[in-house]
């Protein structure tokens, strides 16, 4: 089974080896549920969306054609997922904190006096690791799915420029930014050289 | 070449550096600050890899292999 590619093993899943299903999702399981968290920066609508889009993949095997990747697939389900979700939550987050509460005539978002630490004081205390998963939690959604796409699914820049739909020259543009960003984020982590 | 256009062919030349060291070196080499800005992108792509890796939840995968039949 190992030895299937992911187009073979989701033809067989549609022809009814659950087994196929399995080892699919075990290539594929870590790489997409740490994209989710890191894009959508909070572990409970990562999870939510981590369910939900197995669950579509499952419903819609039968629609894929296999003129493209599997992973191709699955990442523009994903991403296409996780705009709709913000869309709703960014309608939902400006009517809830717009509208007065029902213990106040305030509305919430002249309530909150203290948003929380700032970007500083976060990196401040962070371990190196955590220092890494802030900066690139900070970088603009754009270049974020693309830098995500490329480090943990090891995506190609072709297959990444599909699953945004933007031109190729686009995605290695926002792939060096990213970088860059990181780089300036992180300047205090190098090694100064010999 | 010019830093610009190595600025836009960064990721090129380091996947190109793998398998010609020496091609990408003169490049750099001809090109004042080549060199540096290469180091920072590759120092980033570094760092990158220590991105850590979370685990999803084991109830969240055995739901979703159980709907899948498994």
């Amino acid at each position: 089974m190992d030895d299937l590619s992911d187009e073979e093993l989701l033809i067989a899943y549609r022809d009814g080896d659950a087994a196929a299903f399995k080892t699919l999702f075990h290539r594929y399981r870590g790489p997409l549920f740490n994209f989710l968290l890191r894009r959508m920066r909070d572990r409970g609508r990562a999870e939510e969306l981590y369910q939900d889009i197995w669950t579509k993949v499952i419903e819609r095997c039968e629609e894929f054609r296999g003129d493209s990747k599997f992973s191709t697939w699955l990442y523009t389900i994903a991403r296409n997922r996780c705009i709709d979700h913000s869309r709703r939550m960014k309608f939902r987050s400006y009517s809830s904190l717009d509208a007065p509460r029902r213990d106040s005539d305030q509305p919430l978002v002249e309530r909150v006096a203290n948003p929380g630490p700032s970007t500083e004081q976060l990196a401040a205390g962070a371990t190196l690791k955590e220092r890494i998963a802030h900066a690139v939690e900070e970088l603009p959604e754009d270049q974020r799915e693309v830098f995500l796409l490329r480090q943990l699914q090891g995506l190609s820049f072709g297959e990444i420029a599909e699953v945004v739909d933007v031109p190729l020259n686009t995605v290695k543009s926002r792939m060096r930014y990213a970088l860059e960003r990181l780089q300036h984020h992180l300047e205090d982590l190098r090694e100064p050289a010999q | 070449m010019n830093l610009a256009e190595l600025k836009e062919q960064v990721l090129e030349l380091i996947d190109r550096e793998m398998v010609d060291p020496e091609g990408v070196d003169e490049i750099l080499a001809a090109l004042p600050g080549g060199r540096e800005y290469f180091g920072r992108i590759k120092a980033a792509m570094d760092l990158a890899e220590l991105l850590p890796m979370e685990e999803p939840p084991a109830g969240l995968d055995a739901k979703i292999l159980a709907s899948a039949g498994g």
